[in-house]
């Protein structure tokens, strides 16, 4: 009943499909990538040719890309966007299919053949490297990757990072912000958050006890958010200091909270953060392991800062992309480059899905495709197997927490293919 | 009566609650979802009923799906005397400016004579709170209120 009254409202309240519903067989629309990208290009999709075949595919088991691996296990309500897309999941006509990979199961000639529409939605997951001497050394770690490994990312947590009590990182904005966060808090600092105990204590066997945050910007320059800083006030270990540049030079909401945290603490500390902004790095230290960093700062003054581990959050690398074959389109960092806010991939997902309709008008499509049955069979997930992960994630939350993800594919796979009501897991060293 | 869910978001969260609301009230009432952005706020028509879904962005500022509108308003100054609406805010209130991106749609609709009916519905995303029943709650109060005023206006005529 419920299925058909909403239905019913859409049909009224949808555009009219100016061209799917003149074609012989429905539009066949694949989308590569289940993140923020694709999710809200489906949902944009959807609206504008509401009778089109829409597939979502991410080589993962698992939907929802970055909102489940990149942001922050304490920023839940940052995830919530996730339920719109669980909402477009169980609608008609849109499908997610997990665990196939572009250039593993498919090569994207292919897809053009299957599909009349191909949108890439990949993203910029590698981290862009430092570019200075000893950048390679073992210790560095790119923000990605950390990110990855504390959200239980399945691929980073078969070979955990390690990060040692003394820790630099590299860079000013939303993404160095939340990793000092993170590797901040205390034990007793996760609740309503779905971080994995187990898996913390992998990556921070001792807590740390010192951070250096090295910026090239000034504090007014740095895209870090206001509301990003004014949250770091909260956190109960660490005392804020700032070693090089200074906050007289303006004014801005950031200024204004980076003043706030800069109290003293009167050594009641135990993890001190030292902030040096405006400082370049020279090199990385050390033989065949990250000792040290060697900073300038603007003045030229040149300062040696012992650390164990690196964390660079200074942005991805841009993906390479050739000529595109026609009825093949991009979306997300693919499109744009590695940098905007989840917001934004809806704006250019409403881009996109004007771009499309444009060109079905134009009658770029000819001939139907047979669409989603024509994908590679394999070991997949759909839907209703994301919804026994998420549920059987959230039914072994710990205490205090949301949810505690499974970190192996396998496992993933086995609860996804479970008949409802069963518990495959339900005695095992993982419950 | 025509209802019209009138939202304005920067993520889609506001959308998907406007969405979750039609479905509840879909069946008791004709229901109708449009963007904001989407939407010349001239062209409101005093026969409908408009809920009005708004979140609030960064330092307690217009969600972008918001702005157009509420530029059209300033720049237009269109008469809306008998246009009749309710609103809900979303936020956080871990910000300042706590859900002002509704209070800044609210005061200029009525600004341009607009009438605000039923509670003023909100969401704290700082709470444990769900939002998309926060919503329909809101919206089945400001609808039967409403119902209460048109019955009466019946019976005077």
């Amino acid at each position: 009943m419920a299925e058909a009254t909403r239905e019913d409202y859409e049909e009224r309240s949808a555009a009219v499909d100016p061209v799917g519903g003149s074609l012989a067989s429905p539009l066949s629309i694949v989308i590569v990538g289940a993140g923020p990208a694709g999710c809200y290009a489906a949902h944009a999709l959807r609206k504008e040719l509401p009778s089109a075949e829409i597939t979502v595919v991410d080589r993962l088991p698992t939907p929802f890309g970055l909102l489940r691996y990149g942001v922050a296990a304490d920023h839940q309500g940052t995830k919530a966007v996730q339920q719109q897309f669980e909402r477009l999941f169980h609608s008609t006509n849109v499908a997610f299919i997990g665990g196939l990979e572009l250039g593993r199961d498919f090569h994207l000639g292919q897809l053009t053949e299957i599909f009349d529409i191909v949108v890439l939605a990949t993203g910029a997951p590698q981290d862009r490297r430092l570019g200075v001497e000893g950048d390679t050394l073992e210790g560095i770690l790119g923000a990605g990757r950390l990110t990855r490994a504390l959200n239980s990312h399945p691929e980073a947590f078969a070979d955990p990072p390690v990060v040692s009590p003394h820790v630099a990182i590299v860079g000013a904005g939303n993404v160095a912000i939340d990793l000092l966060r993170l590797l901040s808090k205390g034990t007793d600092e996760w609740h309503g958050s779905d971080m994995d105990d187990a898996v913390l204590r992998h990556i921070l066997p001792k807590p740390v006890m010192e951070i250096h945050l090295i910026a090239r910007s000034s504090a007014v320059q740095a895209r870090w958010d206001a509301a990003m800083l004014r949250e770091l006030g909260s956190l109960q270990r660490p005392e804020f200091r700032l070693l090089t540049g200074d906050l007289e030079a303006g004014q801005s909401l950031a200024v204004d909270a980076l003043r706030a945290l800069l109290v003293e603490r009167d050594g009641r500390t135990d993890l001190a953060i030292n902030l040096h902004m405006e400082c370049d790095v020279e090199r990385v230290l050390g033989e065949r392991r990250v000792e040290g960093l060697r900073i300038r700062s603007r003045s030229g003054e040149t300062k040696d800062i012992a650390v164990g581990t690196v964390v660079t959050a200074i942005g991805f690398e841009p993906q390479p992309r050739g000529a595109l074959p026609s009825r093949v389109y991009l979306t997300g960092w693919l499109k744009t480059g590695p940098q905007g806010t989840i917001p934004l991939q809806r704006t250019l997902a409403k881009q996109l899905a004007s771009e499309i309709t444009r060109d079905l008008r134009q009658g770029l499509i000819a001939t139907p495709r047979p669409g989603r049955s024509a994908l590679p069979s394999g070991r997949t997930t759909d839907f209703a197997g994301w919804r026994r992960i998420d549920r059987f994630e959230r039914a072994r939350a710990a205490e205090k927490r949301v949810r505690r993800k499974l970190t192996d594919i396998e496992l993933i796979h086995t609860v996804a293919e479970a008949a409802t009501g069963s518990h495959p897991l339900a005695n095992d060293q993982f419950k | 009566m025509n209802i019209v869910i009138l939202f304005g978001t920067e993520s889609g969260n506001a959308e998907l609650i406007s969405s979750e609301i039609a479905e509840a009230i879909n069946g008791r009432h004709t229901v109708f979802i449009r963007d904001m952005s989407d939407v010349d706020p001239a062209e409101l028509s005093r026969d409908d009923f408009h809920l009005v879904v708004c979140s609030t962005h960064g330092e307690g500022e217009l969600p972008s799906g918001a702005v157009p509108f509420a530029t059209a308003l300033m720049d237009a100054k269109p008469d809306l005397r008998g246009l009749r609406y309710a609103m809900f805010g979303m936020g956080d209130s871990s910000y300042d400016n706590y859900s002002r991106g509704s209070d800044v749609v609210d005061e200029l609709l009525r600004a341009h004579g607009a009438k605000r009916h039923g509670p003023f519905g909100r969401y704290d995303a700082s709470s444990q709170d769900d939002a998309i029943q926060l919503g329909k709650e809101w919206a089945n109060e400001v609808l039967k209120d409403l119902q209460g005023v048109q019955t009466s206006v019946t019976g005077k005529n």
